[in-house]
């Protein structure tokens, strides 16, 4: 049985630089992993993820689905490169999962010694895909894999620290040896031109206790045989090591590649650290900016002074704090463009970070959906209910819907659920007879608005109240329903629990919550806690509409934080008292009012 | 006398060593920057928002319609046919290609056109077909990349109905960016996959997406217009002003009435018919 099914290394651009597939099942592996960036570099959902609880392995994100595992690790760049093993849940033991963390953080330490030579973040800019993907052939990083994984199994890895008394070479030493040997390496093969070396990975099986299966294609791997005159033969003892025990010749390019291996994993820590030269004008560059290299101490001022500017316009502080803390990977070693700060630097960041979450994930086109089902079900009516704590505009801005919708030619019923609050039915009355008015003053206007209403009473009455709105939009034609809810606090479980009752009596097409910018940090609660409401009817809510924006000027940090606790898209946003004062959200306008 | 013409050789001798000094310091500040911009004209996801005017190839369209492998196909294809132009081409199967999901974008430097010997580099711009990442980055880029000779829109011959319809909105968002440019952007319509079963004929896609786009255009009409605060939106005007322009409800969309120009051409990457899309972006590529 073998510890997994598949590894693959991928890019977040979507190449698949290597793939070793020796449990079958490669589209299905493929088809976790896509999943897997949708859900979390997407949707932004790290909720999703599964955190080992090993300190050692922490880098190293766990995500399943349908018993389909799939472990993974950043191993280049921000998000550039990763590696991930994918195996099924129901065959793995602890032991097992232990054994794949170890051999994630090995194939880490492979990949950026063999084929990033070391570095990183530098390396892949210079370079295309297609350059690294030959890379991987041409070194053969297929075998190293085999073996790397035939000795995690069998538990054989011998890192050994170069510090010990055992070994008397320096550092520097080891490290030219290392390199000579990958040089060697290089240098017994020859590079093969353009993908003609597919055949050379193949052809190779290595069974659970290590040896060979015979059937294999020795020649691929034979080094002995072109390096004639560049490697003497005190090289290869070097190469070889104290493991040289298997006196075959199979047995000795085994273990050349395990001891290289175990070497590589050994000095990973010691890879060069490539320290920014200190030319003649280092003093004056420092003073005006010139290409300075971005590091965690520049860092703090300036990520203090933006973080601070969240919260005053009214991000609440751990999600200001957080945001601000996931830039801080994708700066770091980043050289300025000369003439700039760190601070616009980071500004610049933040804002392609606050762009993408606020940019919805669907593309919300309320009207495009209500055609489609009638043009399905053309006696079905159209069911938007809203939803909010007590005042924030709920029959406001579904009357300003409402406009919205008659503009369009639809006729609306809207529903009084709300049964609770003395006057909640009046106010609905009094927006019927506005906007019967303008539609009576509007040559434009030719279609129906009606208020439903059966009074005030308890919470029983407002399902029965939602579905007969729905029958009584049925039998009169009413193309939509927007429905009124009473106003509850979120932090009260009592008030809380009928809205599942409702959502499930209503089914309603779109749940949408309003939610007033003037809230502040509370919004955060708010949002969770109504989109947790619908827990176990299988509904969430679609949309946010945020009202009273006119009231805040640029303190629009409410949008922020409802948008990225929850990861639902704001619908329109209120920003007047009128009829007419709704509008889309420009994700570009509100950016630029945040970090401005 | 002569103590006067001495103190003016010397003032002289004064400014001249100081021109010389401030000349060499400039030179070498000038040199320094200059070496710093050769390695920051290395186009990456974060320097997207400066201006850029590198002549560049865009592949767009929606998720899974085999925009990353054509950009690998098409990354390969100039590295042979620099090398060896007269090389046997290797067929996509053998060249390996897997793709996942893609949530960044992919660059490489081609060197076009590929069927002739005098080649200038170009940019090409792969760009997630995801709607949350496209609509993000495809402004970025239109509105920066000042120099795009033209943008590949890959389409799934074999797409449902539903399909259409976000594809229909891809072009649209495209188009409200792209029509803002004097000559539009010159788009092919790649529809990849043409030997899938359930493939739809090629010959219906430009009207299927011109029916679709109508429809989205007039929906937008109806739908309500972004916040606008003070000046700092031009753009959204600029949009608005765009959409009226070919937002008439009485006038259907057409390719033909844009400003950029607009080819469909089907093919398919699997069995490696692309010769078609290569010789459209060939001919792009030396006008």
């Amino acid at each position: 049985m073998s510890l997994f099914n598949n590894v693959i290394i991928f890019t977040g651009s979507g190449v698949v630089l290597f793939k070793h597939s020796p449990g079958g099942a490669f589209h299905r592996a493929l088809n976790l992993v896509n999943s897997m960036i949708t859900d979390i570099f997407i949707n932004f959902n790290p909720s999703l993820l599964d955190t080992s609880t090993d300190e050692s392995f922490s880098d190293i994100k766990t995500y399943s689905k349908n018993n389909d595992v799939l472990k993974y690790i950043n191993i280049a760049g921000q998000d550039e490169v990763f590696v991930g093993v994918v195996y099924s849940s129901l065959a793995a033991t602890t032991g097992q999962i232990g054994k794949l963390n170890r051999l994630l953080t090995h194939l880490k330490d492979l990949f950026t010694s063999l084929i990033l030579d070391g570095d990183t973040a530098e390396y892949l800019k210079g370079l295309n895909w297609l350059e690294i993907k030959n890379e991987i052939k041409e070194k053969k990083f297929g075998v190293y894999v085999d073996q790397l994984t035939t000795k995690v199994e069998t538990d054989d890895i011998n890192v050994h620290d170069s510090s010990d008394g055992e070994s008397s070479e320096s550092e520097e030493e080891e490290l030219e040896k290392e390199e000579k040997k990958i040089g060697k390496l290089k240098a017994a093969k020859k590079p093969s031109p353009n993908y003609k070396s597919k055949n050379n990975k193949k052809g190779r099986k290595w069974t659970e206790n290590g040896e060979m299966d015979e059937d294999a294609n020795y020649e691929t791997l034979d080094f002995t045989e072109s390096n004639n005159d560049a490697v003497s033969e005190e090289d290869v003892s070097k190469l070889v090591g104290k493991n040289y025990g298997h006196s075959t010749k199979d047995g000795f390019i085994m273990n050349d590649i395990s001891q290289e291996i175990d070497d590589i994993l050994s000095t990973k820590s010691k890879q060069k650290s490539t320290e920014a030269s200190s030319g003649s004008f280092a003093f004056l560059k420092k003073y005006i900016g010139l290409g300075q290299t971005i590091t965690e101490e520049t860092l703090v001022k300036p990520s203090n002074a933006i973080r601070d500017s969240l919260i005053k316009k009214n991000v609440s502080a751990e999600i200001s704090e957080k945001l601000v803390g996931s830039l801080k990977p994708r700066l770091v070693g980043k050289k300025l463009k000369n003439f700039t700060s760190a601070e616009t630097e980071i500004r610049g960041t933040l804002a392609s970070e606050l762009t993408k979450i606020l940019t919805p994930n669907t593309s919300i086109d309320l009207l495009k959906e209500i055609y489609t089902k009638k043009s399905k079900h053309p006696n079905n009516p159209y069911v938007i209910s809203v939803v909010g704590v007590n005042g924030v505009g709920k029959s406001t801005n579904l009357s300003k819907l409402a406009y919205w919708l008659l503009n369009n030619k639809f006729s609306v019923l809207i529903a009084a659920c709300d049964t609770f609050r003395s006057g909640a039915v009046e106010q609905l009355k009094v927006h019927e007879r506005h906007l019967n008015k303008l539609i009576d003053s509007s040559s434009t206007l030719n279609s129906k608005l009606k208020v439903f209403e059966q009074g005030y009473g308890n919470n029983s009455k407002v399902a029965v109240i939602a579905k007969k709105s729905i029958q009584y939009a049925k039998d009169n034609g009413f193309d939509i329903v927007l429905m009124d809810t009473a106003g509850r606090s979120h932090a009260d479980s009592k008030l809380m629990a009928p809205l599942k009752d409702f959502a499930l009596a209503a089914q309603p097409d779109k749940i949408i919550m309003v939610a007033e910018a003037l809230v502040g940090t509370d919004s955060v609660l708010q949002a969770r806690n109504f989109n947790k409401s619908f827990d176990g009817t299988g509904r969430k809510i679609d949309f946010f509409i945020i009202s009273k924006c006119d009231t805040v000027g640029d303190l629009i940090g409410t949008m922020v934080n409802m948008v990225y606790s929850t990861g639902i898209p704001i619908l329109f946003v209120g920003v007047g008292q009128t009829y007419t004062d709704l509008r889309t959200l420009s994700v570009e306008w509100a950016v630029n009012t945040l970090i401005g | 006398m002569e103590e006067l013409k001495s103190l003016v050789t010397q003032n002289n001798l004064v400014i001249t060593v100081f021109l010389a000094l401030l000349i060499s310091s400039i030179f070498l500040i000038v040199s320094r920057s200059r070496s710093g911009l050769s390695k920051s004209s290395i186009v990456t996801e974060d320097n997207l928002n400066t201006k850029n005017n590198l002549p560049t190839f865009i592949i767009i369209g929606a998720a899974d319609s085999g925009k990353t492998s054509f950009f690998q196909y098409l990354s390969y294809l100039s590295t042979a046919k620099t090398e060896d132009p007269d090389a046997p081409l290797m067929k996509l199967q053998d060249l390996d290609i897997a793709t996942t999901k893609s949530f960044k974008l992919n660059f490489d430097k081609i060197k076009l056109p590929f069927q002739s010997s005098y080649k200038t580099q170009f940019l090409l711009i792969d760009i997630p077909g995801e709607e949350k990442v496209f609509n993000a980055k495809i402004k970025e880029i239109v509105n920066n990349f000042t120099n795009i000779k033209g943008a590949i829109f890959m389409i799934d011959a074999s797409v449902n109905n539903n399909k259409i319809n976000s594809i229909g909105k891809q072009i649209f968002r495209f188009l409200m960016l792209s029509e803002t440019r004097p000559n539009g952007i010159d788009t092919l319509l790649a529809i990849n996959k043409t030997d899938q079963f359930g493939a739809r004929p090629v010959s219906k896609f430009g009207e299927l997406l011109e029916q679709e786009i109508n429809d989205i255009k007039n929906l937008n009409l109806q739908n309500l217009k972004s916040v606008k605060q003070s000046a700092d939106n031009d753009d959204q005007d600029e949009q608005d002003e765009i959409l009226e322009e070919f937002g008439n409800t009485n006038v259907k969309f057409r390719f033909q009435n844009l400003e950029g120009n607009f080819d469909v051409y089907g093919g398919s990457l699997l069995k490696g018919s692309v010769d078609t899309w290569i010789n459209w972006i060939d001919e792009r590529a030396s006008n």
